[in-house]
């Protein structure tokens, strides 16, 4: 499998350090010589130096027979151009790329890059998670299925605290998963389980109810800072 | 008939220049005040600073009620991602942007967004002049 990346900052070449450890073949397009340079002295000579919007370039990097074609610069407009490049020029099955303005995933989406990951999004969800440790985080989206699968508390106080799974005020279609509590193991939920405060739950929900979700498991009884 | 453009250099101001004498609305945007100098001194459309990726400054140039948008910026895939979003997000009818690039000008040509290159429009010229 033949992968090329676009952008050789920390996302970049972690990303590649990881498919070189798979024995993934690895290409970075970069645009300064200096990183270039500094990215081949260590990884070899997997860089080519230019710009990875431009066909002269892309042609050069083999992009025609690319499996994969990532875009991780710090530009979105250049993330979303590269990609559309590789994909209508040279027909790469899958495209990928970092967005970073969350109100542009939906033009990513429209314009055909396969995979586009709001890394602005990813940072914000883990802060609100630290900082309102009640707050529901989205672990992962699965977008093929149209469901997140997400991690939130039971808060004090809430009226489900103290009684059966079965009557937890869950959306439908959305799936209870795991029951995480401190110093025991992981409880696979049947539905008469007792819920506790301050469980953790592992819910698997539609996409479009992630904030009935997070509505029902909000804490009330804290006062936000 | 209203008319966004989206950089305010010497392209940008020329073009606002013409189409506001022949009594179009303009709106121009540019992140640099000091771009709007380049306006004439009875330019009768409107400056807006900010950067023309960001719905909220579209929208207060009045984007959803535009006829036509132009990106002209020194940035071929600024321009190009300003005149998707036009095009794609907010349905305007007519949008053009400049693409210095000419090979990914063509592309994003096949892909429906009107692109002009100047890099190719000027060697043909220049080709001409020299048969000429």
């Amino acid at each position: 499998m033949y992968v090329i990346i676009v952008g050789g900052g920390q996302l970049g070449v972690s990303l590649a350090r990881v498919l070189i450890a798979t024995n993934l073949e690895v290409l970075i397009i970069e645009k300064s010589t200096a990183i270039a340079t500094a990215i081949s002295e260590e990884l070899g000579p997997i860089v080519l130096k230019g710009d990875g919007c431009e066909v002269a370039v892309l042609s050069e990097a083999g992009t025609s027979r690319a499996d994969l074609f990532v875009a991780v610069t710090g530009d979105d407009a250049d993330n979303l151009v590269a990609c559309q490049v590789a994909k209508h020029m040279f027909h790469v099955p899958h495209t990928m790329a970092r967005v970073r303005d969350p109100r542009k995933e939906p033009l990513f989406q429209k314009l055909g890059v396969d995979t586009s990951i709001n890394t602005t999004e990813l940072i914000l969800e883990r802060l609100k998670y630290e900082i309102l440790p009640h707050a529901m985080l989205r672990l992962l989206r699965l977008r093929d299925y149209e469901v997140t699968l997400v991690s939130t508390r039971v808060p004090p106080k809430a009226n489900f605290a103290g009684r059966a799974v079965a009557s937890l005020p869950l959306p439908p279609k959305s799936k209870l998963l795991l029951i995480l509590r401190r110093n025991i193991e992981p409880i696979s939920p049947q539905l008469d389980t007792i819920v506790e405060q301050d469980d953790t739950l592992i819910i698997l929900v539609p996409a479009q109810d992630e904030a009935t979700l997070a509505a029902i498991f909000e804490d009330t009884t804290s006062t936000s800072a | 008939m209203k008319v966004i453009i989206m950089g305010c250099g010497r392209l940008g101001s020329q073009l606002a220049y013409i189409l506001d004498r022949e009594g179009y609305e303009v709106t121009i945007i540019d992140i640099d005040e000091r771009s709007f100098d380049r306006l004439p001194k009875d330019f009768h459309g409107s400056a807006i600073l900010g950067n023309g990726l960001d719905e909220k400054v579209l929208e207060q140039a009045g984007i959803e009620n535009a006829e036509a948008f132009v990106a002209v910026t020194q940035g071929d895939n600024r321009n190009i991602m300003a005149a998707e979003i036009a095009k794609y997000t907010y349905s305007v009818p007519k949008v053009a942007c400049r693409v210095y690039d000419p090979r990914r000008s063509e592309v994003f040509n096949q892909l429906g967004i009107k692109t002009l290159s100047p890099t190719n429009i000027f060697a043909e010229m220049l080709r001409a002049r020299l048969e000429g």
